[in-house]
């Protein structure tokens, strides 16, 4: 029996799960560093059970019920927040393809004639024939005459919020 | 309260929303598990939020819990792996047992009567909080109530004889930073 057998089963012998006899008892008793071992391994072991253990501070279970309260009401909110979410963009989708429906035509229709009408600008003189993007150009240039009307409108008018009008 | 009561306020807790069979859960472990998360984590405040975080997980978890384990046992495992992810995410003071700190290490040789001490129980205390997280669980588990091996073994998803083994070694560990 060497030291480091002994030491090896010194914490097993503390905890009474190995009985100090035979060889490691003879050792034991003739050995001061082992003895030492086994002296301080079994304060330590009687430390160690006669630790106290802490209790729950009161109102720990209400805590907790109103903890896994708020949890559920947390949860409860997600969800909804996921279904209001959902529901805007199901209705926001099932408009899009209804005014799609009613204006894709003539939306392509203008995007192809503009387009048409970039071509023929890029292959030179006569830059454009008139004939066939007239109307095209006449709905933007009234659009532009629009636009440029309300804004010098708006800009012109006194501001809902202005404090000072 | 017996199995067959714990089965039935499980059921309830499963089955629906029922507060109260969850509070009489929470009643039934509340001194286990302050206990536990208190000697694993130092710090009573920080414990007591612990704990309450291991019963949340532990009603988040309910509808998932097939009960092939004791409940106790998969408590001890939430309590094992919330303190562990706390001691990751905020890499818990690990307080450095040399003599720097200004007091003598143990003489094993002295008359030292008074081992069980408030001063030498928060030596032990510190050098509790430097052993790997197993180590520290199984003396803070296996000391509380004298928690059983069978089901530290459970908890911890490992063989007796290695608990056993695991505990050794963990109280070699705390001998030699005792006396070092």
């Amino acid at each position: 029996m060497t030291c480091a057998d002994a030491l090896d089963a010194i914490e097993a012998i503390a905890a009474g799960d190995l009985a100090l006899d035979g060889e490691i008892a003879a050792h034991v008793a003739g050995c001061r560093s082992c003895a030492a071992a086994l002296d301080t391994a079994t304060r330590i072991e009687r430390a160690l059970v006669a630790l106290p253990a802490a209790s729950a501070p009161p109102r720990f279970t209400q805590e907790v019920a109103a903890a896994v309260r708020r949890e559920r009401w947390r949860s409860e909110e997600r969800v909804d927040r996921a279904f209001n979410v959902t529901i805007a963009a199901g209705l926001g989708l099932v408009g899009a393809a209804l005014v799609s429906l009613f204006y894709v035509g003539s939306l392509a229709q203008m995007v192809l004639a503009v387009a048409d009408t970039l071509a023929k600008a890029a292959q030179g003189p006569p830059a454009w024939q008139p004939s066939g993007s007239l109307p095209i150009l006449w709905m933007m240039a009234a659009a532009a005459t629009m636009a440029v009307g309300v804004w010098w409108w708006l800009e012109r008018s006194p501001r809902f919020d202005d404090e000072s009008a | 309260m017996d199995q067959s009561d714990e089965q039935s306020l499980l059921e309830r807790c499963r089955t629906g929303q029922d507060d109260d069979a969850f509070a009489a859960l929470v009643e039934r472990y509340k001194d286990l598990v302050c206990a536990l998360v208190y000697r694993l984590s130092r710090d009573r405040n920080q414990a007591d939020d612990l704990a309450q975080e291991v019963f949340l997980k532990m009603y988040r978890g309910l509808p998932y819990f097939r009960g092939d384990a004791k409940l106790s046992t998969w408590i001890y495992r939430i309590v094992f792996n919330v303190c562990s992810q706390e001691r990751a995410r905020r890499r818990m003071v690990e307080v450095p047992l040399d003599p720097g700190d200004g007091r003598p290490p143990i003489d094993p040789g002295a008359a030292d009567a008074s081992f069980g001490d408030l001063e030498l129980r928060d030596r032990l205390d510190r050098a509790m909080a430097s052993l790997p997280d197993n180590y520290r669980f199984l003396i803070a588990a296996h000391y509380l109530r004298g928690i059983q091996y069978d089901a530290l073994a459970e908890a911890l998803d490992m063989p007796i004889g290695t608990v056993k083994t695991h505990l050794y070694r963990a109280k070699r560990l705390l001998r030699e930073r005792l006396t070092r």
